[in-house]
């Protein structure tokens, strides 16, 4: 399986860096290959590029703010294939959102 | 400037009474104005309470973020608190926090070094080791070197 996520939040300065620690973690304790995108204070970090996006499963939009080039996801959307989660969440418990995304 | 500086042992505090959110916020802001971090503290504590009032920064963990970017703040900083007793922080969650950290940012942008620093921070916390450490060690020393470890790792990638 491979996850792919993108992390923001109003600041960008905690959330969006726990929360991509979170999910990486998890998917790391599945065996899951997992990249995620931050679109924090430090600008975009570690891009998504469009076969990262093609190949991905899933995809887990982490953001509590409107993110650049959420189009990119347009076609994984069509098909079913993004949650859309708060961050703070996804920080508490990272787990009930890959099981979600098992699911798909 | 020296990612050293982000984290200070004259910003750590432990074991204190403090049980709510106004008043480990207004304590924190007081101790930076004192070591002349920030200037203006009502003008920063209004950019923390204005987060804030987004959502709230408690992460779970009994753990507090707040944050402020402001004009206020003379050089990038982490705070930390950590009050003898858990305390509600937000009745938006209900969670209860009894680590503080409050992070503060210059209005204008400095670099990326401190940012570096608090995302850092921000992945370790997730660790249960590194979170342990925190709520166990009980001098000020201690808790300064676990986090200007966080520093080490910058440099060394």
């Amino acid at each position: 399986m491979k996850i792919v996520a993108v992390t923001a939040c109003p600041t960008g300065i905690a959330h969006t860096y726990m929360s991509q620690e979170a999910i990486e973690r998890e998917c790391k304790k599945r065996g899951y290959q997992v990249k995620v995108e931050t679109q924090g204070s430090m600008g975009i970090e570690n891009e998504l590029t469009q076969s990262d996006i093609e190949e991905a499963d899933v995809v887990i939009l982490a953001v509590g703010i409107g993110i650049d080039g959420e189009e990119r996801f347009d076609e994984k959307r069509d098909n079913g294939k993004v949650i859309e989660a708060n961050p703070s969440l996804v920080i508490k418990d990272p787990s009930k959102f890959i099981d979600e995304a098992e699911k798909l | 400037m020296s990612a050293n500086r982000v984290i200070r042992n004259d910003m750590i505090f432990l074991n204190e009474r403090i049980s709510s959110k106004e008043n480990a916020l207004y304590f924190l802001t007081t101790k930076a104005v004192q070591v002349k971090i920030i200037t203006q503290q009502e003008e920063f504590l209004s950019k923390v309470l204005e987060r804030e009032a987004m959502v709230s920064t408690a992460v779970g963990y009994q753990i507090a973020m707040p944050h402020g970017k402001s004009q206020a703040v003379q050089q990038p900083f982490i705070g930390f608190l950590r009050t003898l007793e858990p305390f509600v922080w937000s009745t938006q969650d209900n969670e209860a926090v009894n680590m503080v950290f409050l992070i503060g940012v210059p209005a204008e942008n400095q670099g990326n070094i401190h940012l570096k620093v608090i995302s850092q921070l921000s992945k370790k916390l997730l660790h249960d080791s590194f979170r342990e450490q925190l709520s166990q060690l009980n001098q000020v020393d201690e808790i300064y070197s676990l986090l200007a470890s966080l520093n080490k790792n910058l440099s060394a990638k």
